[in-house]
């Protein structure tokens, strides 16, 4: 049997239907004026070099005792927790009575080329762990790291874990070398040293480019054809640029620090397999005793799961919780399901250890 | 009735759709004002603010031969140029794509959109043909495969070795303001020429005289532009097993949709399963150990001709007195050093020496107080508890429960304070004679004496003891709660 049943007509009513809508959707495209994100106030309330530490303001007061620092990654912006109205975790938490703090790691230029792994986990997460919990009068906050944030959380965590209360990692990898990853298996024979000492820090295209490698075909293409359903809707035109604001606006890596995350983390695997060191502190993952929640999406592309699902049984803490999310590493915040799930489940695993 | 056209009815309808579009753009360029960079798009004076305006209502506003809403064919009326027969969707989205490209604002949304566009447009047009032929074949989804591998080609998003994006991207970073990579093979012809005249073995010739600094630089440079092109053959020869593998999966794919039910019945349905023919292709090629060499050999072929550009540059910059990026490099590092030290409390330098160095002389004090309660113990005036030795502890000792005499207690913590802060040259309360002078010492006031006896007349001992005599912020915060 033919496996392909197109009938002319309906081919030719197919590209009529895109004609129409390409023509439609690029006068929409062309009214569009620049896209913002950001949904929630914030203030700021503490600055170093070009970190800002933001607090998130809510229509209420939080009722939460303990805060939430929120970690995020070097490699992209932290907005994407904020990203716009319908589509905030933040904003979801503080609905919820949490009170939410986030670090802006700011975009690293010559000047912070020597940033190393030590700066930002024993320097800025430190400084900015003690900043919110003298705040708060508290000896430890929880603190909730995102992607490679989670993993400098698991450092900071195993490091000071007296100064951390509750511990969550979300979309985090651990075992930097399973099968499935895909970043992991391209750097393995990368000379870092050779490539840092040469770029300085590492430009934020080339790692956009990598990210489109994972998936050339889909990331390059089909998501574009994709969006031509969408373009006589200018709302959801907006969402999709602002979608493609996020992806592209990626500071540059500090060379430094990028290369001890890919010696130390990717090509090292210290997480798992012990040995790691940040500045003259030993990381070990049995000295984290604090309750930990790890989140982690299904289809993640750039985490696999099982690089998450590895901290099960890895850490010294005997209050462990895994939550698969069914979705991929971005949809993880900005998915309708996300919006019902992700900040409910933090907050509830929370108020249950407070 | 429509259903009833023929096949050669259909192409030429879509033939005549494709020069309908490619005619609308052509008026919407002409038409389209061009935007000042940064100006906002589209305000006052847009000719297609009004909805009434909009060239693409008025090609669906009658039908063409045998379609309600399409307006009666006339392929060249309005064109600017006459399209090519072949693409005139392509022409058509690539004038509308310079339009965007003074537009500002969303133009690399809409560059990303018209190229992707373009390609399925062309993928479209050739399954379009391809359904004509399919009816009544031996194997009718051949013709559909042989469509689809023509209309993309290599060019495959990612797969293809013309545009291989990895040696792009290394391409466009850190090149600005330095000799272009796309420029070295040109810059490099001569050695290159001569190397494929003589082998490699001209490049690693020894170099003489006054010119062998530059010559050696030079044949380094050229053996590792050679070494990044060997690894770029090697990564587009794996893009290119991608690509063939990924139509093979796509057949397969096909093979399994072959069941009642389960038939690909639209374009979009036979795009999606070629994407993700190709998707799969690609993962299994980009998730091999041979692809994590030669990778990892491309970026660092592509890095080792960086760093001789940098060295070239680095040389010219010298010679021309203006500064480089080495100076730079190691200023920027003097900066950050000295603002980790200020931050650290100057403990940075010598890997937390000073630390151990304070946790070392709380052990001292320690073990004096001890000595002093079991002298006191014996003269039953002087009852102290040893404080607990913190090996490598930043926080300070825990303060001993003390009972002694009065006069005794402010210098001797003081003392102790005073060591804490003396980072290198730690003085003893030493007697002079300590044989006679050890049972004399039996508090912290007689030790102190013995201290001042022997720095008398010794002004380096005089300024430490003056030091140490300073009382700390903690001697200051107990002294107020007493």
């Amino acid at each position: 049997m033919n496996p392909i049943r197109i009938a002319p007509q309906k081919a030719y009513e197919e590209a009529q239907k895109f004609q129409q809508k390409i023509a439609a959707g690029m006068q929409v495209l062309r009214t569009l004026d620049d896209v913002h994100y950001g949904a929630t106030d914030k203030e700021e309330v503490y600055r170093e070099d070009k970190l800002v530490l933001y607090r998130f303001k809510g229509p209420n007061k939080p009722t939460a005792k303990v805060p939430i620092l929120i970690s995020y990654a070097l490699v992209n912006r932290p907005y994407m927790v904020d990203l716009q109205d319908d589509r905030s975790l933040v904003k979801n938490l503080l609905a919820l009575g949490e009170d939410v703090y986030l670090i802006d790691w700011g975009y690293p230029d010559a000047s912070d080329k020597h940033l190393s792994l030590d700066d930002y986990i024993n320097g800025y997460i430190k400084r900015c762990v003690d900043v919110v919990a003298k705040r708060h009068k508290l000896d430890k906050i929880n603190l909730l790291g995102i992607c490679q944030g989670g993993a400098f959380s698991l450092c900071f965590a195993s490091i000071y874990p007296e100064k951390v209360q509750n511990l969550i990692t979300m979309v985090t990898p651990v075992d930097f070398q399973t099968r499935d990853n895909m970043l992991s298996n391209w750097v393995q024979h990368l000379d870092v040293d050779l490539f840092v000492d040469t770029l300085g820090n590492v430009p934020a295209d080339l790692m956009n480019y990598c990210y489109l490698m994972l998936k050339p075909v889909r990331l390059n293409q089909q998501k574009y054809i994709g969006l031509v359903d969408i373009l006589d809707d200018k709302a959801e035109l907006e969402n999709f640029l602002r979608m493609e604001k996020w992806i592209f606006d990626s500071p540059d890596q500090a060379g430094a620090a990028f290369r001890q995350f890919i010696k130390d983390f990717y090509q090292g695997n210290k997480l798992v397999n012990g040995g790691l060191k940040i500045g003259n502190k030993s990381v070990d993952l049995k000295n984290l005793d604090v309750p930990v929640l790890n989140i982690f999406a299904e289809q993640d592309h750039l985490v696999p799961p099982d690089a998450s699902r590895a901290l099960r049984g890895r850490t010294g803490s005997d209050d462990y919780t895994e939550i698969a999310f069914k979705g991929g590493h971005i949809g993880i915040y900005v998915s309708g399901r996300a919006q019902r799930e992700v900040p409910a489940a933090i907050h509830e695993w929370l108020a249950a250890r407070t | 009735m429509s259903e009833n056209k023929s096949m050669n009815d259909w192409l030429k309808d879509w033939d005549a759709l494709q020069r309908q579009y490619f005619n609308a753009w052509s008026d919407l360029a002409q038409k389209a004002p061009v935007a000042p960079p940064g100006a906002a798009p589209f305000a006052a004076g847009n000719p297609f603010a009004a909805a009434g305006a909009n060239p693409f209502a008025a090609p669906f506003a009658a039908p063409p031969a045998g379609f309600a809403g399409f307006a009666p064919f006339n392929p060249f009326a309005g064109a600017a140029s006459a399209p090519s027969a072949q693409t005139p969707w392509h022409e058509g989205l690539e004038q509308w794509s310079r339009l965007f490209a003074d537009a500002g604002k969303q133009s690399e949304t809409a560059e990303r959109l018209t190229d992707s566009a373009k390609a399925y447009v062309a993928m479209m047009q050739s399954l379009f043909g391809a359904s004509a032929l399919g009816e009544g074949a031996a194997n009718p989804a051949q013709p559909w495969l042989d469509a689809v591998r023509s209309a993309v080609g290599t060019g495959v998003p990612g797969f293809d070795p013309a545009t291989n994006p990895f040696a792009k991207a290394l391409r466009d970073v850190a090149g600005k303001g330095a000799q272009g990579f796309a420029e070295l093979p040109a810059a490099f012809a001569p050695y290159i020429e001569q190397m494929r005249k003589e082998g490699l073995s001209w490049l690693q010739m020894p170099a003489f005289g006054l010119a062998r600094e530059h010559q050696e630089h030079y044949q380094r440079t050229a053996l590792a532009l050679v070494e990044y092109q060997q690894a770029s053959s090697a990564y587009n020869r794996l893009m290119l097993e991608a690509s063939r593998r990924g139509n093979e999966l796509f057949e397969r794919k096909l093979a399994e949709r072959s069941e009642p039910g389960r038939t690909v019945e639209s374009l979009k349905a036979l795009y999606d399963l070629w994407v993700d023919a190709m998707e799969d292709a690609y993962a299994e090629i980009a998730l091999s150990e041979e692809f994590s060499r030669v990778y990892g050999a491309l970026a660092n072929a592509q890095m080792r001709v960086r760093k001789q550009i940098q060295i070239e540059v680095e040389r010219t910059s010298r010679e021309l007195g203006m500064p480089t990026r080495s100076e730079l490099d190691s200023l920027s590092k003097r900066v950050h050093d000295l603002r980790r030290e200020l931050r650290d409390g100057g403990n940075v330098r010598d890997g937390g020496a000073v630390e151990a160095e304070i946790a070392s002389l709380r052990g001292e004090v320690a073990a004096l107080k001890k000595s002093l309660a079991q002298a006191g113990a014996k003269n039953s005036v002087v009852e102290v508890k040893p404080a607990a030795v913190a090996p490598v502890a930043a926080k300070p000792a825990a303060p001993s429960a003390v009972k002694s005499r009065p006069a005794a207690k402010p210098v001797r913590r003081r003392a102790a304070a005073a060591k804490s802060r003396a980072p290198v040259a730690v003085v003893r309360p030493r007697p002079a004679n300590e044989a006679t002078e050890k049972a004399k010492a039996n508090s912290f006031a007689d030790a102190v004496a013995a201290m001042q006896r022997r720095v008398k007349g010794k002004p380096k001992l005089r300024a430490a003891a003056a030091q140490m005599s300073k009382p700390s912020k903690g001697d200051k915060k107990r002294s107020k709660k007493k």
